[in-house]
């Protein structure tokens, strides 16, 4: 009897590890749903409010989605009060701050990092080529990963199945 | 934007300017500008005269290029991008009314100025709002109780806005000499009102509506088709359109509050579109001001025929 329910807790361990990273898929693919809906808000400050970086960073933050907000927030915050770094620190400490808890992979989070350095520089032009270019880019993670979503889930799922049966049949 | 008060002044500078500004601690309500050249001492202008920002040594301390960069960044909040049409002609307003001049290398597009580079000079004039520094004038402007047409004529960092922004206050408030007028303001650079978001952060009295950043000319017309006010003021005139725009104001029975630069009467009507309106008998009022020392002291007032009637 014992064998029995630790075989069905190996498997239902193992089955749950498979769901929670076929989840993991979904909510990345909604961060970076969320970031591209961020980068647009951003650009459409920028260009038909001519705002500021900090205002344009706080009015995305009212109006981007909960994982982001805090984070655009905090750089707004601190653009605001001249707290002697570049804005590539700022960005880089607020992203360190507030996005590790996000579903993303590690170039895409590296990609929000580098966000204050390729902003603020020269013309209005600029700062919309550099938002297009997030975009693009971001544009082709989310294609990515929308083409292998499916197989993906279904084979961690699988995975997962699978690998705890045959954890428990080993163990048997 | 950002809300740039007397205390926050020293969060505008870099780090090194910023240290001995605090080491320093000027009394930023006399201060009135504070000049960095790229390689030169740090000079500060207030009522008393100039002295320049000194290191614990005792020896000037001389801006470096990292500094002006540094301080352009914080006053435009990152966002230069922000105020290339500023930048365009050579300052830039920040919330408060602070007016930022920069000098540097041009950048042209054909002929058109498209921007500026290497930033070699910054001049930060810090605006003061001095409530009741129009109290010698306000007798002078009113006629039966109704305002005149006025131009005040100050060379540059006289006073004329500080004055003209109390002006607005007192008539849009009322005052012993007349009843509250509703005024319309077109603050083309921001210095008068200093608006956040639209909502101004100088007091200019309760009766007093705001066309913040706008052109001067368009501005007037708007004003006078939307917000019908009794006095509508704007600051510098000096652009042939506004000239045409101060004409509908007047035919449309509005009273006009503006300054210009000059430093006299004569020197002003030696321009072709101010003597122009000087014939027209347009300015009921002619205040021209001085260097005396605080703002808006006053030199001599002129009545529309340019004759004296104040001191």
């Amino acid at each position: 009897m014992r064998k029995l329910i630790g075989a069905a807790m190996i498997i239902l361990a193992s089955v749950g590890i498979g769901y929670s990273k076929s989840r993991e898929l979904t909510l990345r693919e909604k961060n970076l749903e969320e970031f591209l809906q961020a980068v647009l808000y951003l650009k459409g400050e920028i260009r038909c409010g001519n705002s500021g970086l900090s205002d344009a960073f706080r009015n995305t933050a009212a109006r981007c989605g909960e994982n982001y907000a805090d984070f655009f927030r905090g750089a707004a915050d601190c653009m605001d009060t001249n707290t002697e770094e570049s804005l590539h620190l700022i960005v880089e400490k607020c992203a360190e701050q507030y996005l590790p808890k996000l579903s993303l992979e590690e170039g895409e989070k590296n990609r929000i990092r580098m966000l204050g350095k390729r902003l603020g520089y020269l013309d209005r032009e600029m700062q919309l080529r550099q938002l297009e270019l997030y975009e693009e880019d971001f544009q082709h993670f989310l294609e990515t990963l929308r083409k292998d979503k499916a197989e993906k889930k279904k084979l961690y799922r699988s995975l997962g199945t699978m690998g705890g049966i045959m954890l428990a049949v080993l163990f048997w | 934007m950002r809300t740039i008060r007397a205390g926050q002044i020293p969060n505008l500078f870099a780090g090194n300017i910023r240290k001995l500004l605090e080491e320093e601690c000027p009394d930023y309500e006399k201060l009135y500008e504070i000049r960095l050249r790229t390689g030169r001492p740090v000079f500060l202008h207030s009522q008393e005269g100039e002295h320049c920002l000194r290191n614990r040594n005792g020896l000037p301390y001389l801006a470096t290029k990292q500094d002006l960069k540094e301080t352009l960044e914080y006053i435009s909040g990152y966002s230069l991008y922000a105020y290339e049409d500023e930048l365009r002609q050579g300052y830039l307003s920040v919330q408060g009314g602070h007016r930022i001049g920069v000098t540097g290398k041009v950048v042209l597009d054909g002929t058109r100025i498209r921007g500026m580079r290497y930033i070699s000079g910054i001049n930060v004039r810090l605006a003061h709002q001095i409530k009741g520094c129009a109290d010698n004038v306000m007798p002078f402007i009113c006629e039966k109780k109704q305002i005149c047409h006025t131009l005040l004529i100050a060379p540059p960092g006289c006073g004329k806005t500080t004055l003209l922004r109390d002006m607005i206050r007192q008539i849009s408030n009322g005052t012993a000499y007349m009843h509250g007028m509703t005024v319309g303001v077109v603050d083309e650079r921001s210095e008068l009102a200093g608006c956040y978001q639209g909502v101004p952060q100088n007091d200019l009295g309760m009766r007093t509506d705001v066309l913040d950043a706008c052109p001067k000319a368009e501005g007037m017309q708007m004003l006078l088709r939307s917000m019908s006010p009794d006095v509508v003021a704007v600051d510098e005139l000096g652009k042939k359109e506004d000239f045409c725009a101060v004409e509908s104001v007047i035919h449309c029975g509005c009273k006009l509050l503006a300054t210009a630069h000059g430093n006299s009467l004569e020197d002003i009507l030696c321009q072709p579109f101010f003597r122009e309106l000087k014939e027209m008998k347009v300015f009921e009022r002619y205040i021209v001001l001085g260097k005396k020392g605080h703002a808006g002291s006053i030199e001599k007032i002129y009545d529309g025929k340019g004759k004296t009637c104040g001191n």
